[in-house]
């Protein structure tokens, strides 16, 4: 294996594992607020309570995001560094201004969350948890922002389409130079590429998503062993409404992105959705697997499906793989099942939901046990869908690091392969431990009690 | 080497700025995790770790700053510098990928404290060392074997210049910590921390002084800057600090040892400018300031980090005196 399969395994590895716990902080975050939030209308210490409990849940999340997150900055340099040196005055930027706007906020106020409460008076206690909150998200949008523009940084689709595009200055807000040094131009252009906000929206509503399943499942567990059951209660509810809202918002934001990349990212949309044929009454899969070999694609379909959904008519011709050359065709199949599975739980997680919220204002709430554990079974299946949405994004955008710009066979570092082959398994098994460590300690600290 | 613009200097200098702001605080927080193992008793260590619970987090970020401006302004400096580093940033990622954990269970996990704060304390060390080494290394040249090949050999750390400021960290973090616990603790983690105070000193005075004439000693290819005076500074803070120690009140005894530590890094600055990677297989071959990012890149980032920072400046503060109380044994965390 060579050294650019092996730094992709290892950074793969890296990112998805770091990837579970800004979901997470997210979603926790938001609910940490909107308790707070309550409680300084109310006064209840019941919502104080709840707040206090999420909060010492997402320290410790916190603490495996910030171990998992601060090691990737450095595994662009080692491992990336052909990247790292063209695009950093683009891509460096963004990490830059990220730690510099956003993680501060988040890294320094969340020591009053944790340990503030008797220390602040009440509103800016509430202030930090709303700046804990903004620091989060604002550190989303930027990271969010960084990876939209790899995969379109062209502000014009039929440029972006091109087999050689070249970037224009007044145009997309970067330039590349003789020496191959990417120039930014228009730092806006590139923040705000064609991606971005829907990329943004799709994947914090999903974190919200993460977040209050999370605390769903933590309020089912408290109730179906009857401990604590007025605040598990309230924050069964809380997070009902919450899960409930952002998981019906998912099939509109998630299209939203698909078409977004049939029209900027060519390849990626047809292979997330196995088309190889351009065709009218193009049908949508809802689950199947791909014949690389034979190009075809068998499954269950609605048929037309997808011809209806991208031009509201099922003669509607949908572009297939056969548009494209096949030297920058991704992965096909693990493209479409990467895709297909984050659908297919979302599809779960809806009617999750909605159940919840169906029981989450009645007396008998706490006697629907099969409610109850289909909730706390749930925990872990956001967690899948994020990372399986992730693998569907990155994987649909190889061959290329920078779309049409770079290939990720060019950003890799001109290292031994030996140097790799023995960080892979070095990195692979801290991971390991680390992700052994929080599934055997986030239980542990959910079941203590909620005060 | 064209003449750097007055943007390119700020931004070397800003660099500098969040390295230095990076070991004046979290060397502390690094300096209790290199003493953990070695405190007896169990309430005087849990007192210890509540002192750096609710900063070090806001502590450990300028490393992040420092590495993400180093990032979008010198990117090639940057990319190299890592990427032939490689299995020694393999070692940073083990040590910051279990630190912030060894912290958070050392508090959950009580039967298996023994395992954590060695783990606590590794990581704290490999952090220190590989920093210590980094430095000195750049003083000193990064002995790439052609150039964009560098000797991973450990001969290449074990020369004069990086092995002593490896020391000189350690002893600069014990003794940061030892001043930080006196503020923030009452006896006996206080009489703890003056007397690692007063002997990390000792270390931490001689080896300045080492350091320094070894640092000078190098023959640098490039040394356009004017290291002496800011060698005086650092000696001179060094020696107030001691002097001062019995004068100043218990909460200010961290300045003086943090000034001493920040005193290092214009040393370090002079002595490397106008170089950011100093490569020893090539004078020629060296990455200076004017090897940046173009202009708007600069611009960018150093006026919005100047204007940021101050801002982040102030509400660190902040916090830092919401966390300014004694911490009380036996007082639950949170």
């Amino acid at each position: 294996m060579d050294a650019v399969l092996l730094s992709r395994m290892q950074s793969g590895l890296s990112i998805g594992v770091h990837f579970i716990f800004p979901g997470l902080t997210l979603g926790l975050a938001l609910f940490i607020l909107l308790a707070e939030s309550v409680y300084l209308k109310t006064d209840r210490s019941l919502y104080r309570d709840i707040s206090a409990f999420t909060s010492r849940l997402l320290a410790l999340i916190f603490a495996f995001g910030v171990a998992t997150g601060l090691i990737l900055p450095f595994s662009f340099g080692s491992n990336w560094a052909e990247f790292s040196k063209a695009t950093g005055p683009i891509f460096g930027t963004t990490l830059a201004v990220e730690g510099i706007t956003a993680f501060t906020l988040e890294s320094v106020f969340i020591g009053i969350l944790l340990f503030g409460r008797n220390r602040v008076g009440k509103s800016t206690y509430w202030l930090s948890a709303l700046l804990v909150f903004v620091g989060s998200h604002l550190s989303a949008l930027v990271i969010i922002s960084a990876n939209s523009w790899m995969q379109t940084p062209f502000h014009d689709a039929a440029v972006a389409a091109l087999a050689h595009p070249i970037p224009d200055a007044v145009r997309d807000g970067f330039y590349i130079d003789a020496n191959g040094q990417y120039v930014l131009t228009n730092y806006r252009l590139v923040f705000f590429n064609p991606s971005t906000v829907a990329r943004f929206l799709h994947t914090v509503t999903a974190a919200w998503l993460t977040g209050a399943v999370f605390m769903l499942g933590i309020a089912a567990w408290y109730l179906l062993h009857e401990r604590d059951t007025d605040k598990a209660r309230i924050m069964f509810r809380m997070a009902a409404v919450l899960s409930f809202l952002t998981a019906i918002a998912q099939p509109m934001l998630g299209d939203a992105q698909v078409q977004q990349a049939g029209k900027w990212q060519g390849a990626k949309k047809p292979a997330m959705e196995g088309v190889f044929v351009t065709r009218t009454h193009a049908p949508l899969y809802v689950a199947g697997w791909v014949d690389s070999t034979r190009r075809e694609t068998h499954g269950l379909a609605v048929p037309s499906g997808t011809s209806v959904l991208d031009g509201d008519s099922p003669t509607f011709e949908v572009a297939g793989l056969d548009r494209y050359p096949e030297s920058e065709w991704p992965r096909v199949g693990i493209t479409f099942q990467a895709f297909h599975l984050m659908v297919l739980i979302g599809g779960v997680l809806i009617g999750v939901c909605a159940a919840a919220v169906a029981f989450a204002w009645r007396d008998n709430l706490a006697r629907q046990r099969w409610l109850l554990r289909a909730c706390l079974a749930a925990i872990p299946l956001p967690i899948l869908a994020n990372e399986a949405g992730w693998l569907a994004a990155e994987f649909g955008r190889q061959p290329w690091t920078v779309w049409k710009l770079m290939r990720t066979t060019q950003a890799a570092s001109r290292i031994p392969a030996g140097y790799v082959a023995f960080s892979l398994p070095v990195i692979s098994l801290a991971l390991l431990g680390l992700l052994i460590l929080f599934v055997r300690w986030a239980p542990r600290l959910a079941k203590k009690g909620i005060r | 080497m064209p003449d750097p613009s007055w943007l390119q200097v700020y931004g070397f200098v800003l660099i500098g700025v969040a390295l230095t702001v990076f070991a004046v605080l979290d060397g502390f927080d690094l300096g209790i995790g290199l003493l953990l193992p070695f405190v007896g008793r169990q309430e005087d260590k849990q007192v210890m770790i509540d002192a750096i619970w609710p900063v070090w987090d806001g502590n450990e970020l300028w490393a992040l700053i420092g590495g993400a401006a180093l990032f979008a302004l010198f990117p090639t400096a940057f990319a190299t510098l890592l990427s032939v580093l490689y299995p020694v940033i393999v070692l940073l990622m083990l040590a910051l990928l279990f630190r912030p954990v060894t912290f958070e269970l050392w508090y959950h996990d009580a039967r298996a404290r023994f395992w954590w704060e060695w783990s606590f304390f590794l990581t704290s060390l490999t952090i220190t060392v590989v920093a210590g080494a980094a430095y000195g290394m750049a003083l000193a040249g990064f002995p790439f074997t052609a150039p964009d090949r560098f000797s991973a050999s450990l001969k290449a750390v074990l020369t004069p210049v990086p092995l002593l400021t490896v020391l000189l960290f350690i002893s600069a973090f014990l003794m940061h910590a030892g001043a930080y616990l006196v503020a923030r603790a009452d006896d006996p983690v206080r009489a703890l921390g003056l007397r690692v105070f007063a002997r990390a000193w000792v270390a931490f005075a001689a080896l300045v002084v080492i350091w320094f004439v070894a640092a000078m000693s190098v023959k640098h290819a490039w040394g356009r800057g004017q290291p002496w005076a800011f060698g005086i500074v650092a000696v001179v803070l060094t020696i107030l600090a001691r002097a001062l120690a019995g004068r100043v009140g218990e909460r200010r005894l961290v300045y003086l040892s943090g000034l001493a530590i920040a005193s290092l890094f214009p040393v370090i600055g002079a002595l490397q400018y106008p170089v950011v990677l100093a490569n020893s297989y090539d004078p020629a071959a060296n990455l200076t300031v004017t090897d940046g990012s173009p202009a708007y890149t600069f611009r960018l980032v150093t006026v919005l980090a100047s204007v940021v920072l101050t801002i982040v400046a102030g509400y660190t503060i902040f916090v830092y005196r919401v966390f300014r109380h004694k911490v009380k044994a036996g007082e639950p965390a949170y």
